[in-house]
């Protein structure tokens, strides 16, 4: 229906519909803080900022990640500095085997010493952080136990190589670790013991010292010094990955920044703007209100006798 | 004698004529708010007058003229129909937009980032059941996630179904009461102003429905064609449309989807196309293009589904290419997500696949023992074109979907506002024109008592002047 009495008041309730429809959708970016609460607020920026919420996320979980990896370094840089020491011990007991005054007996005891850091080195290979195995690779078991029938002293339970890589914000990849392999048993292409073999070096130890040869004991003595070279490379490993670390935490909270500042800048309202407009959408309701509450509703019929 | 007879007769005959024009006055007042009523004007008309040929003057009613002004209804129509048109674009597309949320905490939005994260996570432990276990579940509120999306998009499909076939109801409804106006016309010929404002009044309900065009026949009926084409008022003929549905191809792109609706004539022609504004036009829009464009129909994939496929097939891609185990023998990774391809985001869901058949080594080279898992987190913000469709990653395409909606949601409020002050001016400009002003009945009101009032006293005077005459000449 069209009704055509007071025409002029359907352009006063269109007008003011128009100025109360903005109040309110000021005053819902106002109590809720955003100015893009839906799609039609802003339908040019929507997709950018989901882009936006989602590298923010990604952000968040690849520090959680860094941090992570972060404390396993830690912890095995320090794996690697006590397996350092006992390397030195052993190599103190491989110097008073190597004496020739030195008898049988003496060098079997000096054997179960050895055997006994031997076993020590390999509970380090089994350190995990977090209920995760830092030196086993892909695999979720420690990839070493003892096994004095071994020709290097342990029996390998998996031959991961594969290592973990942790990734920067930058999507740069770069190695979380390195496996026990690796580090105490290097082994050349074709499986072979690799000069700077840890175990073999160790195990080579004990067992001339239990022969009490002097020369085998000497042999195995310079096996383990090359060892202990190969191992102080293996550490150097950990202190470059924790300073990559670092720095990777450092550009990550600055992505965190920026990407949050980049998110509310298109999503948040500017409080002080959206205030000014709702105090002037008030007063010009008010000011309509009040004009068309003082429009004369009479005509001549009400003047005639 | 005969003179002030016949000054008699034409005093009478003003009298008369003042009565009816007072009359008319009075039907102007009485329907100053009867909606689609113009105003009417006396007219009249002088009787020949000869002093010597004893003509007595004089003057006649000769009838009322309507204000009404046809320019001014054709433009309040078209204008109507725009506004109904917008009225119905907010409201099936607020109604659709709620399906897209994009704050980010719920929706297929959240469940993406979600899921990435899972990986991420699993990334920095690939071992952990608990972690394997957290990605399984992600990928269930994805799935839930695109489910729910596609149905509450169905869902406003089946409204806006509803609302169409109401609208229809409406139109042929109208259409039926205007032929019966017709009839009424053609039984009673002559203008009627209170039976003409019933019909315009008709005619501008049925703009805010659909867009026509209409004429006036000389014997006062009005015929209506949708369009300007296609009959649906003739005299006291109604021709309905009706509602009919577009075949649907098996071999479609989107079997599954529902066809296109059609607006049929009463013939069975398709007049869909020629439904372009009003409440109708408005509906069939979003009914025929918006939704289609999401869920898909015979013609098109619908963004969803195309987002829904292509995360899936990249998902799925990187998880079998990677590897369980590195072996040896390497155990491949299976598939996380299935879908039935005829409806893609609806049946999308994962598959039966266990927490320790997700590949998490990719085997490069170089090989890395959680750099497949790596891979799917990075697909929230990965610039590898493999990782996107069309450009964007698959949060910011689906970002793209919701603008789409929002897009033509801001467009539509915008032109719902405009055109409701437009509306409104236009029925002050039909009012001005065609409306009854009480001010200007007031006046004429006033005119034509005095008139009456000055004839009356003139009627009164012939009579005494007669009496005295007979008098005269029984004496």
């Amino acid at each position: 229906m069209t009704p055509f009495l007071n025409s002029a008041g359907q352009i006063f309730i269109a007008n003011i519909t128009a100025i109360e429809e903005n109040n309110q959708k000021i005053q819902q970016q106002l109590s809720s803080g955003h100015r893009v609460n839906e799609a039609s607020d802003a339908p040019d920026e929507v997709s950018q900022l989901l882009g936006l919420q989602a590298a923010l996320a990604r952000n968040t979980s690849l520090t959680a990640n860094l941090q992570s990896v972060q404390s396993q370094a830690q912890t095995a840089d320090q794996a690697l500095s006590q397996a350092s020491q006992l390397i030195n011990n052993v190599l103190t007991l491989g110097a008073e085997g190597s004496n020739s005054s030195e008898t049988a007996g003496s060098r079997q005891q000096l054997a179960q010493q050895v055997q006994s850091i031997f076993n020590s080195l390999v509970s380090l290979s089994q350190t995990a952080v977090a209920g995760q195995y830092i030196f086993s690779g892909d695999s979720s078991t420690p990839q070493y136990q003892v096994d004095p029938a071994s020709p290097n002293g342990v029996d390998r339970t998996s031959t991961a190589q594969n290592a973990s890589q942790v990734e920067d914000p930058n999507g740069g990849l770069f190695p979380a670790g390195l496996t026990a392999e690796q580090i105490f048993d290097a082994r050349n292409a074709d499986d072979s013991f690799a000069t700077g073999n840890v175990f073999f070096a160790v195990t080579s130890l004990v067992q001339a010292l239990n022969n009490g040869d002097t020369s085998s004991v000497n042999q195995a003595v310079g096996l383990v010094q090359t060892a202990a070279t190969f191992l102080n490379s293996q550490q150097s490993f950990y202190g470059t990955l924790e300073n990559r670390i670092t720095n990777s935490l450092s550009t990550a909270s600055a992505l965190d920044t920026s990407l949050k500042t980049q998110i509310s800048n298109l999503r948040d309202t500017d409080v002080a703007q959206a205030a000014v407009e709702l105090t002037q959408g008030q007063t010009e309701l008010s000011a309509a209100l009040e004009s068309e509450s003082k429009i004369p509703a009479t005509s001549l019929f009400n003047y005639l006798g | 004698m005969s003179d002030l007879f016949g000054a008699l007769d034409a005093s009478a005959s003003t009298l008369g004529a003042y009565q009816q024009a007072l009359d008319l006055v009075q039907n102007n007042v009485g329907n100053a708010s009867t909606p689609g009523y113009a105003a009417q004007q006396a007219t009249f008309s002088p009787l020949p007058f000869d002093s010597v040929g004893r003509e007595s003057g004089g003057v006649v009613f000769s009838g009322a003229q309507s204000m009404r002004n046809e320019l001014s209804e054709s433009y309040l129509q078209q204008q109507n129909s725009d506004l109904g048109s917008a009225n119905a674009l907010v409201s099936s597309l607020s109604q659709l937009q709620t399906a897209f949320d994009i704050s980010g905490d719920t929706g297929i939005s959240a469940a993406l980032t979600a899921f990435y994260t899972s990986f991420t996570q699993l990334s920095s432990d690939p071992n952990s059941p608990t972690a394997r276990q957290q990605v399984l579940d992600a990928a269930g509120d994805v799935a839930r996630a695109f489910q729910e999306t596609s149905s509450s998009v169905t869902s406003t499909l089946s409204a806006v179904n509803q609302q169409i076939e109401s609208t229809v109801s409406q139109v042929n409804g109208l259409a039926s009461d205007i032929a019966d106006l017709n009839q009424v016309q053609r039984e009673s010929p002559g203008a009627d102003p209170n039976l003409d404002a019933r019909i315009h009044s008709d005619l501008q309900s049925l703009s805010n429905f659909t867009n026509f065009t209409y004429a006036f026949s000389a014997d006062g009926t009005v015929s209506v064609l949708i369009d300007g084409q296609t009959p649906l008022v003739s005299g006291a003929t109604v021709h309905p449309i009706a509602i009919g549905a577009a075949h649907a191809d098996s071999a479609s792109p989107e079997a599954g989807a529902a066809p296109a609706l059609v607006i049929q004539d009463s013939n069975g022609a398709d007049i869909t196309n020629q439904l372009s504004a009003g409440e109708l036009g408005g509906l069939l829009t979003v009914r025929n293009q918006t939704i289609p464009g999401l869920v898909g129909d015979d013609q098109q994939t619908g963004t969803l589904n195309q987002l829904a496929k292509s995360f899936a097939d990249r998902v799925n891609d990187l998880l079998t290419s990677g590897q369980v185990s590195a072996g040896p023998p390497p155990v491949p990774g299976a598939a996380l997500f299935q879908y039935d391809s005829s409806s893609t985001a609806r049946t999308l869901e994962v598959t039966g696949i266990t927490p320790d058949q997700i590949a998490t080594i990719d085997p490069g080279p170089p090989s890395s023992a959680n750099g497949t898992a790596l891979r799917i987190g990075d697909l929230a913000s990965s610039a590898n074109p493999q990782d996107q469709l069309d450009g964007l990653t698959f949060s910011e395409f689906y970002g793209q979907i919701a603008a789409t909606v929002g897009g033509q949601l801001s467009d539509a409020t915008t032109t719902q506002t405009n055109q409701s002050q437009v509306v409104a001016q236009a029925q002050n400009m039909l009012q001005q024109v065609s409306g009854v002003s009480l001010d200007a009945e007031a006046v004429q009101l006033t005119e034509f008592q005095r008139g009456y009032e000055a004839t009356s006293k003139l009627i009164s005077v012939l009579s005494d002047l007669t009496e005295t005459t007979i008098n005269l000449i029984q004496s």
